[in-house]
Order: structure tokens, then C-alpha cells, then sequence
């Protein structure tokens, strides 16, 4: 009778940085959830579902909203935001899965997810500040939210196919 | 286990939040947009007006509130001009907002105005609001700021809030912003007497005097002529 491969134990520097990755991962996922509801909220206002935004009848933030830069390819730019959060919530998901946890590209599509979403970001807070010259605090939420998820991102830049998913052949 | 509880707790938080804020926010009242608002025209009905409608002469100020130059002159020349001028009913002055877009708290201030109007209270909330530019126009959120003006004035509160919350003369002020630029208004205080533009130098006190007294000479000019025509048609 053929007995089952056992495979060799993981040396405890490579489990080490297995967890610290899934933690990043779960940390992302759960980043991107908080994004998911900012981005939604700032949504249902500019669609009007919303009279106002907390942040004060008028403020800074009906101001950004109101702004013509308020929209990004005739799309509300919260909208992109709901869009993006979700996507990278999904990728965080399906790379900590059990199926993918040994691939490289969920953790590279990560990466280019969130340098493309700080990009934005930059972009969208140097209007505020020098453009608009009107500060929108669920806008910089937001921002800091998406720093957040880029520098948890950080360490796939560069970083080569992980150990090949264990084989029972 | 621990990961799938924090996005469950996130998950319900975020829609609690999401369901509290639709239902203190006045929802379904938000219009998409501030200075810019879709579907709304130039409206030179929406101007504040202050003294008789048949004054010889008709002054239109353009203001944005939280412009440092606009707060000056209704601290000078506005004060001065509306005791000698409107409250004697030789001008008519309507004030129109025009929201600058550099400023993050002009549209609360416009709003806080105007609502105060909804109670008759328009003018000394103007006033309040000019003198008190520096106390709200800087802060981080002015509307606890402009809240206590609404009740040095003794306003209803609720009715207040209720205005501020749903924005209610957002269109007005958005209506206001596009009359001024169709006047080709694109800075603060701009002024119009008699429909004639005027330009900055024209708006101290003195030299607006002897515009008034000359756009007043001139009306008394034409309705004599006018008596003295009829007069000899008649005759």
C-alpha cells in the first residue's frame, strides 16, 4: 500500500512570514470594507439619496462634492471609489484563500491595485488643497484608507512566486 | 474565526451608519451640486431686496460671504449706504449670493442667511454673519458657529435646522450664482447701480454718493421732462 507523501516542514522563518503575509491580507480586506462604506456614503449624496453629509450643511465636503472634479469620466468619483474598494476586498479575500495562498499574482494585482488607488488619491487631495481649495474629511478618510491598504501592499512589490502550492504527485 | 467576526462587526456597522445618516440627513432633498446645479437657470429673482420697489435707484450687490473684501463693505459703506439711502427709500438694494468657489464655507454661510430669512430675519443675519467673518469663515465647521447668530436673533430653532439641514434655498443660491455670472460678475462685492456695472474704485462710499445723487438728478431730470411733454400735449 502507497503511503501518502509527507511533505517536508516548513522552515519557521518561511511560517513566519506566511502568517505576517495572511495577516496583511485579512488587514487589506478589512481596510477595504471601511473604504467599501465611506465610498457608499459619499455615493448616496452625490446620487441624493442624502440631503446632507455630516461633516456640516455646506462644508467643505458638499463643496468638493459639488465640484466639477467631483466626477471622474462622467462617473461620480465615489463611485470609482465603491468600484475600487470592492475590487481590492475581493482580491484580499481570494488571496488569502486556500487555493491561492502560494500564488504571487493575487499579492501583485494587490500591489497594482493599491499604487494605481494612492495615485488617485494624491491626485484627488492636491485638488482639494490647491484646486478646490476646499477640504472634504470623508475624502481624506478615504485617503488615509487607501495609504494604508498601498503600505500594507508594499511588500509584494518585488517579491517572486512565493513556495509552489504542495503537490500530491 | 476572529477575521470573519471583524468583517461581520464592519459589515454592521457600516450598514447601521450607512441607514442612521439616510435618515437624519433630509433624504432625498440633496441636490447633486452646489454652484452648479443641474436644471437650474439665472434667476434675478432671487436677490435679497431691501427699501421700495419704485426707488430712483437700484443698487445689486454681488457678495460672497466668506470674502474678507465683502465683510469691509457691509461693515462701511453697506451699513452707511442702507441707513442714508435705503431706510430714507431713495435705493433699492438687492443682494445676491455669489458663491466664489475658493472659500469651503460660503455655501453654509448663504444658507444660514437665507434660512433666517424663511423667519424674517435675512438682514441682521447678514449683518451678524459679515461681522463675524473671521469667528466661522476659518474654522474647521461653521455651522455650530452660525447657529449661535440664528439664536442672538431668537430664531425657532427647529425651523432652523430643519432649513439648514435640507438646504432648502441651496437652488436659490445656485440661481443667484448664475445670474451673476450672467452679469459677467466674477469677483466680490460687485455692484451694479441702475444696471450699470461698476467698477472697484467706483464702490467707495463717496464716490457711490454722487453716483446715487447724479442717478437721482437724472430720474428727476426725466420725470420732469415727462410732466412738461404731457403737459404740452395736453395743453
Amino acid at each position: 500500500m502507497k503511503q501518502p507523501r509527507r511533505l517536508p516542514p516548513k522552515p519557521p522563518g518561511d511560517e513566519l512570514e506566511e502568517d505576517l503575509t495572511q495577516i496583511r491580507r485579512r488587514a487589506i480586506a478589512v481596510l477595504a470594507l471601511v473604504g467599501v462604506f465611506i465610498s457608499t456614503y459619499l455615493l448616496l449624496y452625490k446620487l441624493g439619496v442624502y440631503g446632507s453629509l455630516v461633516c456640516g450643511a455646506g462644508g467643505g465636503c458638499d463643496y468638493v462634492q459639488a465640484s466639477m472634479y467631483g466626477r471622474f469620466l462622467g462617473i461620480p468619483v465615489a463611485g470609482w471609489g465603491v468600484g475600487w474598494y470592492v475590487a481590492v476586498f475581493v482580491l484580499a479575500l481570494l488571496a488569502g484563500s486556500s487555493g491561492l495562498r502560494a500564488a504571487a499574482w493575487p499579492g501583485r494585482a494587490l500591489l497594482v491595485l493599491a499604487s494605481g488607488g494612492l495615485a488617485f488619491s494624491v491626485y484627488l487631495t492636491y485638488l482639494e488643497l490647491f484646486v478646490i481649495h476646499a477640504i472634504c474629511r470623508w475624502c481624506v478618510a478615504s485617503a488615509i484608507v487607501t495609504t494604508l491598504i498601498f503600505v500594507l501592499s508594499v511588500p509584494w512589490f518585488g517579491s517572486g512566486p512565493q513556495a509552489e502550492a504542495p503537490s500530491n504527485g | 474565526m476572529v477575521f470573519y467576526a471583524i468583517l461581520a462587526v464592519v459589515v454592521i456597522a457600516g450598514v447601521a451608519w450607512l441607514f442612521l445618516a439616510g435618515r437624519d440627513s433630509g433624504s432625498g432633498a440633496a441636490p447633486a451640486s452646489v454652484t452648479n446645479l443641474t436644471g437650474v437657470e439665472a434667476d434675478p429673482s432671487v436677490g435679497l431686496a431691501l427699501g421700495p420697489e419704485n426707488a430712483a435707484v437700484t443698487i445689486m450687490e454681488f457678495a460672497d460671504y466668506s470674502c474678507p473684501h465683502c465683510a469691509q463693505f457691509a461693515a462701511f459703506t453697506g451699513r452707511l449706504l442702507r441707513q442714508n439711502y435705503v431706510e430714507t427709500g431713495v435705493v433699492r438694494w438687492v443682494l445676491y449670493d455669489y458663491v466664489l468657489g475658493g472659500f469651503p464655507h460660503s455655501v453654509a454661510a448663504s444658507l444660514a442667511a437665507r434660512c433666517a430669512g424663511e423667519q424674517n430675519q435675512y438682514w441682521p443675519m447678514h449683518d451678524l454673519i459679515m461681522a463675524n467673518q473671521a469667528r466661522w469663515a476659518l474654522g474647521d465647521s461653521p455651522d455650530r458657529e452660525l447657529r449661535t447668530y440664528a439664536d442672538q436673533l431668537g430664531l425657532d430653532r427647529g425651523q432652523y435646522d430643519a432649513c439648514m439641514s435640507e438646504r432648502r434655498p441651496l437652488e436659490q443660491i445656485a440661481a443667484a450664482r448664475k445670474y451673476g455670472d450672467q452679469m459677467g460678475v466674477n469677483s466680490t462685492p460687485t455692484l451694479f447701480l441702475n444696471g450699470s456695472l461698476l467698477s472697484s474704485e467706483q464702490s467707495s462710499y463717496e464716490v457711490l454718493e454722487r453716483l446715487i445723487q447724479a442717478a437721482v438728478d437724472s430720474a428727476r431730470g426725466v420725470d420732469e421732462a415727462a410732466t412738461e411733454a404731457s403737459a404740452e400735449a395736453s395743453g
